[in-house]
């Protein structure tokens, strides 16, 4: 077996996040030859799902000092009289980490053993047996059935690679605030609810047909545009008569993908909802079997499989420079020429730029029971709107055992939200969901914040670099395709972004 | 029991993931390919655009359709993801018995199926490829010392000959019909991009 880089690739990129990783795929279909590095043992870096064993590597991993880089002997023996070398940088993304067992962990359950006898074992002993079970992700989005990553797995044929379930139940609260409840989907679900009056199952339809007029063509409607940049709750309020709970349906879930919407980025949403629903079934939203660590895998897949090179858990030196271009990598002691560098912003040297500083807040917790109990299992994101500020984006995601995210009869509660005014808003919003008599049970905790925010160059970075952005707040994944795709045709003009119509790997 | 690759047309009971694993160049692509299509290309270098292959095989009456992941030359520095280990019901481990160092690395791949597979009974099988070739390093017992100890199925081969090729899979496959639950799917998903997809009822009702 060789183990050696090879001399000259076209693209070296540097991260398996999932925008590096759609680049690379990119780069690769359209013939580009690819190196994909990371120093992580795993793919996804920050986009990853992990076990209850690797998120615990992962922890420790990102609690660590991070250590000065050195430019070794044998780095500069690589580099010409004319080059120069710049070290990769290896910025901090993940903040403010802490996790925990909780007291109610240590509560003593009973469970029957492979020959059916009744023993008694910690909830913290049977959860860490079943370590393999667990898929958490760094960064839960959902995939809009109709949006621009569903659009972009289907043309590439990476949707061949996963499997997708549809999060079937929309929650927000109602009854002021005191009452968790499902929000219809589609007309037949609103006539059915029993949370709405028969009036206001009238306007909300009312309102949903004038959005579909709406989407089409906006500019002959009237009653809207002197609201364009109003707030959404006024519109509503004052042309459609939806007020109270019923109006927080529309803001809170309906509208879920623009958190803080005026009224015309507050109709767009409306409108993306809309357009999705009944695709895949009632639900517009998709999630991905075994969690959105899937998803960078996937692409990295079809990467290799048109040739790309894969390796993890490398030394990723640095970057040699000549004219004030990019001309090669060092990584694992070898050079490697190529004619561009991608990078995630882990790796971005800081002489070419920072991340521009905000953060999002996570909270993960294992819990033994659902926030709101049905018969079924089900797959369900929670609008925390109502119960944080607007301007967070705060919201719950729950799943389990269907999903292939936690063992049987457990569920992983999976809350995001922006960070505001230097305040971690979820912790109020984690107290007030699971701290009453008869809320679900949190065995295990993890906070972090993770870096967001875009990449800003300085003057010195180079033309043939580019660093991908980090995870955002957005719900759904448009923004990343988008980001990906723009990268893409700025070096490539020339060249489609993941082309319709595979050529057959025959 | 009957095994053909005819297809008569029947809906197959079940799909099987079927996974080959192990060390770069031992002919992992090379035995798929003998396989699916009955070929096999001694000019073969790296195995660009080969990514997973379908058929099926007729067992006792019942038609199986099989897909068959190769590594995507992701097996080189060992970064096969695991996404790639989901779901798989069979796991062909692959050495070169020409290649002494590749039949040592086995204990790794074995460990990588244990960690990353879903189904903790993933039928797993040794086989000893490239027995057409002058220079033998690793003895056919030393093989079957490995399987037993692994409690595995082994097999000796050769792509380029086809010697033990389809016995291979057809060992496999039995094997894997006949352990209760492995090939019933009790998590149903659907994938994108194929005639999943339907289409309800919406707001518009149009
Ligand atoms: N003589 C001989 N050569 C083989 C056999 N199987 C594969 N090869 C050759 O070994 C090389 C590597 O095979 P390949 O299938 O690409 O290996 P992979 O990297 O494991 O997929 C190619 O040159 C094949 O032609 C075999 O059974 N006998
Ligand atoms: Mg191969």
């Amino acid at each position: 077996m060789d183990d050696s880089l090879p001399d000259h690739v076209d693209v070296v990129i540097v991260g398996t996040g999932l925008p590096e990783a759609i680049l690379a795929a990119a780069c690769s279909r359209s013939g580009l030859s690819v190196l994909h590095l990371d120093r992580n043992p795993f793919y996804g870096e920050n986009w990853a799902s992990f076990n209850l064993n690797t998120l615990d590597e992962w922890i420790g991993e990102n609690k660590k000092e991070l250590s000065e880089t050195t430019v070794s002997e044998s780095i500069k023996e690589k580099i010409q009289a004319d080059e120069s070398y710049i070290s990769f940088g290896d910025n901090r993304q993940i903040f403010d980490l802490e996790k925990q067992w909780t007291e109610d962990s240590a509560t003593e359950k009973v469970v029957k053993n492979k020959d059916g006898e009744e023993t008694t074992s910690t909830y913290r002993a049977i959860i860490e047996k079943e370590w393999r079970r667990f898929s958490i992700d760094i960064t839960p989005k959902i995939l809009l059935s109709r949006g621009t990553m569903v659009q972009t797995l289907c043309d590439s044929e990476v949707s061949k690679y996963a499997e997708f379930k549809c999060v079937n139940r929309l929650l927000c609260f109602c009854d002021g605030d005191k009452k968790i409840c499902r929000v219809p989907y589609n007309r037949s679900e609103i006539f059915e609810t029993d949370q709405l009056s028969f009036v206001d199952k009238r306007r909300i339809m009312k309102f949903m047909q004038f959005c579909l007029e709406w989407s089409k063509n906006q500019d002959e409607m009237k009653d809207w545009k002197e609201f364009a940049d109003k707030s959404f709750s006024e519109f509503l309020a004052t042309v459609h008569n939806l007020e109270g709970s019923t109006q927080r349906f529309i803001t809170d879930a309906i509208a879920i993908l623009e958190p803080n919407p005026t009224t015309l980025t507050g109709l767009q949403a409306v409108c993306r909802f809309i357009d999705s629903v009944g695709v895949f079934g009632p639900s517009p939203f998709l999630y991905p079997l075994y969690g959105c660590g899937e998803l960078p895998q996937c692409f990295c897949r079809l990467c290799a499989v048109f040739g790309g090179l894969y390796a993890l858990h490398l030394q990723v030196d640095g970057i040699i420079l000549k004219e004030n271009k990019v001309v090669a990598v060092v990584a694992g002691g070898q050079r490697v020429n190529c004619d561009h560098i991608i990078t995630s912003p882990r790796y971005a040297p800081k002489k070419f730029g920072t991340l521009s500083g905000e953060l999002v807040d996570r909270a993960i917790l294992v819990t033994d029971d659902t926030i709101l109990k049905e018969e079924k299992e089900q797959i369900s994101i929670l609008s925390l709107a109502s119960i944080s500020p607007p301007q967070c984006a705060a919201r719950l995601f729950e799943a389990g055992y269907e999903s292939c995210l936690a063992p049987r009869g457990y569920y992983l509660s999976q809350l995001t939200g922006a960070r505001r005014d230097d305040k971690n808003y979820l912790k109020e919003v984690e107290e007030k969901l699971y701290d009453s008599e008869d809320s679900p049970r949190v065995l295990m905790r993890l906070r972090f914040a993770s870096a967001a925010g875009s990449f800003q160059y300085s003057e010195e970075s180079p033309t043939n670099f580019a660093v991908l952005p980090p995870p955002n707040v957005k719900l759904d994944y448009s923004d990343v395709i988008i980001s990906s795709r723009e990268l893409f045709t700025k070096f490539w003009p020339d060249r489609d972004f993941l082309p319709r119509g595979l050529p057959t790997v025959e | 029991m009957t095994l053909t690759n005819d297809d008569d047309g029947e809906k197959p009971i079940t799909t099987l993931k079927i996974l080959i694993i192990g060390e770069s160049g031992v002919g992992k692509s090379s035995l798929m390919l003998r396989f699916v299509d009955d070929t096999f290309d001694p000019e073969q270098a790296a195995t660009i655009g080969v990514d997973f292959r379908v058929t099926s095989m007729l067992v006792d009456g019942n038609r199986v359709k099989l897909a068959i992941w190769d590594t995507a030359g992701q097996e080189r520095f060992r970064t096969l993801t695991p996404s790639y280990y989901r779901g798989a019901q069979g796991v062909i481990c692959v050495y070169d018995v020409t290649s002494r160092s590749s039949f040592e690395k086995l204990e790794h791949w074995f460990s990588e199926v244990d960690t990353y597979t879903t189904k903790g009974d993933a039928v797993k099988m040794v086989v000893a490829n490239k027995i057409d070739m002058a220079g033998r390093e690793v003895s056919r017992e030393e093989g079957i010392k490995f399987a037993k100890r692994h409690r595995t199925l082994f097999i000796e081969a050769s792509a380029k000959t086809k010697e033990g090729v389809q016995c291979a899979f057809e060992e496999l496959i039995e094997k894997i019909l006949q352990t209760p639950g492995l090939w019933e799917n009790d998590r149903p998903a659907f994938r994108l991009g194929q005639n999943t997809a339907r289409q309800d009822d919406g707001y518009c009702g149009c």
